[in-house]
């Protein structure tokens, strides 16, 4: 297991969803503008929601690292470690992020868990459709789409989860079913068909 | 009787069938797969080792079937494969990526880091253990890829290209290994090099364009060339040609 | 490889749309701002392009990066030199780049009928700098990051590079990354050099550090130490070039002054702006009079839209969209103190209380009309302006000059204005 925690660069992983966790527990609001399409003005996007997908792309690269071919014909249950590693750090970041909005101290810190969560899913569905190199290429086409869409006064549409605040809870809810659509698609066998372990 | 294939059908996603009702049975001992180039050899491979499940029918090894759950890791333990890409594990020695190879196939961390030794000792890469993987020859990988086959007790060992960038030195050492282990397990070979095939293997198959062409002993094989002194490349034309 | 094959294989083709679609926001949302001279129309379609394409052009370079890492470019003994592989594989993305880049200004010319001149060349090539620096970043970062890491970590990291330092202090950080929106230009302004060399110098050094990261994968100490410390040291350096500047690069602009004579007083404005020269004479002129009987000031030899001293010399604006009721407000406002003095302790309740009355007073003797005034300083002002106005000629000078001499001073109160 060790091995294993190597091979698929845990440590990097969880380092990458800790930083995210500090940064946006300390500076988690800071807008950084952006262009919008509703808006004529540039909009200023809290950091506490794209920061997630950096802590994304780590978590991705971990959860796609090793040798594909020998862990699938493997006893050991490789697709399972992965999905339970995905299924750690997000479960961290929301207890984590959770606190910091329950608190008080951080506002975003939960919306910032949750982005992480729907972007490692749809990370995990681009994977299956597009090879690991393609992995983050999907949660980052998503992310820029929705911020460049930008949220419209006064309503949220629930596809445009990673801009809204943390007690949104149709947005967790996409995040979340986004999450386990991944997972399901992680544990599946894939492409032509190959056998779980 | 090592690998069976029954009534097996498989193709990829995005290609035509591979293999479209196939029933074959791997000869027992040492064993060449031959073919040329796109004929399905390591698909065939890929096959048996569970790597792909086929779209219809079944592969099984001693009564276990790799498509049935409560036998796939049963099935896994006695199938040993090494693909035809060995890439290095970033950040591993040569001794932490054949023991994690052995990790993955079940056994336990500690017995894994205990066989991996002997593993290297086999394919001559002790001195290389401590060394990180990815500053290995191409040569050198391979010698890793084999070694992680050889880790644990697998009973059919599934070599696909193991020659391929080997320095004759190293062929010849490959030679012995294949001889050592043929005696109580069986080992299936694909290569493209049929120099001294009919010292080393017991049986050959050659397949083509997923169809097996032969299957039977090797002195059968070489019973299809109609030259003088019979050779190989002229009983494999023959086949892989169709003018049996 | 034929060219159309050879451009269909680079992501930059397909990442194209998303780069034109991005530009367009921040160039048009700022079009309205943007006023009539091309140091600013450069500055507006430099720093749009920079900001929209540049992160895009950066993640794209690390997919072509990975392609040839995977592809084995590296360890194949090829004749071409690293920078001619680099140069080939980049030439898409670059070729993306600048094509936005053209857009941005065809654009932006569109909004700069008749006004002399064109872009700003040293403007436009600091941009092409910073946007081909970042593309080598790209490039070199996809030779080492697998691409589910580079690609999100180029996109995300360059656009919070450009878009996060205008909210950050200290000020001098904004002006090392190449993205100048809002940073310059008005007709009267010039882009500070220094800001255009430290971006340059911070670029430059990005570059050098992603081609020694491109040339060569191996490891040695004094390549890495190259690749580190060649952007330390243009950072520092960078900073040091513009460590006095402000939050904006615009410095005063210095010559370009166009001059009539009208009822004896020189008027100047921006050569921009010669064909408005003889309708701005003739407002400033008689407003000029109006302003220097009211307020009892010395009549002035000259208005500019240049420097001016406010006695002998008086600041005008005659911008592309003002009316001659903004060109007599301007001139009003260019004769009174152009921020509150700094008195210790007490911050500045003069100014706070007697700023606008002053201001709507005297714009209303200038022959400012009453609507756009209470548009422009609200219909409090009016109101007590109102009040004033009933006084006599003598008594509504002596309420002028002393609540002008309180704007300037710290221990001289308002008169005649009740504190909102």
């Amino acid at each position: 297991m060790t091995l294993w925690l190597r091979v698929h660069h845990v440590r990097a992983a969880g380092l990458a969803a800790l930083v995210m966790l500090v940064v946006v527990g300390i500076a988690g609001e800071s807008r950084v503008p952006a262009p919008s399409l509703l808006r004529t003005a540039l909009v200023g996007t809290p950091i506490a929601l794209v920061l997630p997908l950096l802590a994304c792309a780590f978590l991705s690269r971990s959860l796609t690292a090793g040798p594909t071919a020998l862990e699938a014909v493997g006893t050991r249950p490789a697709r399972s470690y992965t999905a339970a590693l995905a299924v750690a750090v997000c479960a961290v970041a929301v207890l984590v992020g959770g606190l910091l909005t329950w608190s008080g101290y951080q506002p975003l810190g939960f919306a910032a868990a949750r982005n992480l969560t729907g972007l490692s899913g749809l990370a995990m569905l681009g994977t299956r459709w597009g090879g690991h190199d393609a992995a983050t290429v999907l949660p980052t086409a998503y992310l820029f789409l929705t911020v460049l869409v930008g949220l419209p006064e006064g309503r949220e549409p629930p596809w445009l989860w990673p801009l809204t605040e943390s007690g949104d809870v149709p947005s967790a809810a996409v995040a979340g079913a986004l999450f386990a659509l991944g997972l399901l698609v992680c544990l599946r066998p894939g492409g032509h068909r190959t056998a779980a372990p | 009787m090592p690998v069976s294939f029954v009534s097996c059908d498989f193709g990829y996603r995005r290609g035509s069938p591979v293999f479209h009702g196939l029933d074959f049975v791997f000869p027992p001992g040492r064993t060449v797969l031959l073919g040329p180039n796109g004929a399905g050899k390591s698909t065939l491979l890929g096959l048996a080792a569970s790597l792909f499940l086929p779209t219809a029918g079944s592969v099984s090894y001693r009564g276990l079937d790799p498509s049935r759950r409560r036998d796939r890791s049963g099935y896994r333990r006695l199938v040993g494969w090494m693909p035809q890409n060995i890439a290095p594990i970033p950040g591993l020695t040569v001794r932490e990526q054949v023991s994690y190879a052995g990790w993955l196939k079940g056994l336990s961390r500690r017995e894994a880091w205990r066989r991996a030794p002997a593993a290297l000792e086999a394919v001559e890469l002790s001195p290389l253990g401590d060394r990180r993987c990815s500053l290995l020859s191409g040569g050198q990988l391979r010698r890793v890829g084999l070694a992680q086959t050889l880790v644990h007790d697998a009973e059919v060992i599934l070599l696909d290209e193991p020659t391929a960038g080997l320095d004759p030195r190293q062929r010849e050492r490959f030679r012995q290994i294949v001889l050592g282990v043929g005696e109580h397990r069986h080992i299936i070979v694909s290569t493209h090099q049929t120099e001294d095939l009919t010292d080393l293997y017991s049986s050959v198959v050659v397949l083509d364009k997923g169809t097996v062409r032969y299957s039977g002993p090797t002195s059968g094989f070489l019973a299809l060339s109609q030259r003088e002194r019979p050779s190989v490349e002229d009983a494999y034309a023959r086949l892989v040609t169709g003018e049996t | 490889m034929p060219l159309t094959r050879w451009l269909r294989s680079s992501a930059a083709l397909y990442a194209l749309p998303l780069m034109g679609v991005y530009l367009m926001f921040p160039l048009t949302g700022e079009l309205p701002n943007l006023d009539d001279n091309w140091p600013g129309a450069t500055v507006l379609a430099t720093a749009a392009t920079v900001m929209a394409v540049t992160p895009v052009c950066a993640a794209v370079a690390a997919w072509e990066g990975t392609r040839l890492r995977q592809g084995g470019v590296f360890r194949a003994t090829g004749v071409r030199s690293p920078i001619t592989v680099l140069a080939w594989s980049a030439a898409p993305v670059a070729g993306a780049a600048v094509l936005g880049m053209v857009t941005a200004f065809a654009v932006v010319t569109a909004e700069m009928p008749g006004v002399p001149g064109g872009p700003d060349l040293l403007i436009l090539a600091t941009a092409l700098l910073v946007m081909a620096a970042w593309t080598m970043a790209g490039m070199a970062a996809g030779r080492y990051l697998p691409p589910a890491v580079g690609i999100p970590l180029l996109l995300v990291g360059t656009w919070l590079w450009f878009a996060y330092p205008s909210a950050l202090e200290p000020l001098w950080l904004r002006h090392l990354t190449g993205m100048n929106l809002a940073a310059c230009c008005a007709t009267g302004e010039v882009f500070d050099r220094r800001a255009l060399a430290a971006q340059s110098l911070l670029a430059v050094s990005i570059a050098v550090a992603a081609y020694l990261g491109w040339a060569s994968a191996r490891r040695s100490a004094t390549r890495t130490g190259a690749i580190v410390l060649v952007p330390a040291l243009g950072l520092g350096l960078a900073a040091f070039t513009v460590r006095d500047l402000g939050p904006e690069a615009g410095r005063p602009r210095a010559g370009g002054l166009v001059c009539t004579v009208r009822q004896g007083i020189e008027v100047c404005v921006w050569r921009e702006r010669r064909s408005r020269l003889a309708a701005t004479a003739a407002i400033v002129a008689p407003a000029a009079k109006r302003i220097s009987v009211a307020g009892g000031v010395a009549m002035p030899r000259r208005i500019t839209e240049g420097a001016a001293d406010g006695a002998g010399t008086w600041n005008v604006v005659a911008g592309r969209d003002s009316t001659s009721d903004d060109i007599v407000f301007s001139l009003v406002t260019g004769l009174l103190p152009a921020g509150p003095p700094r008195c210790a302790g007490t911050g500045s309740p003069a100014w706070d209380i007697a700023y606008v009355p002053v201001t709507v007073w005297l714009a209303e003797r200038a022959g400012v009309s009453k609507n756009v005034l209470a548009t422009k300083a609200g219909p409090e002002a009016v109101a007590v302006v109102k009040g004033v106005l009933a006084l006599p000629q003598a008594q509504q000078r002596r309420w002028f000059r002393h609540n002008l001499a309180a704007l300037r001073r710290c221990d001289l109160s308002p008169v005649g204005i009740p504190a909102s």
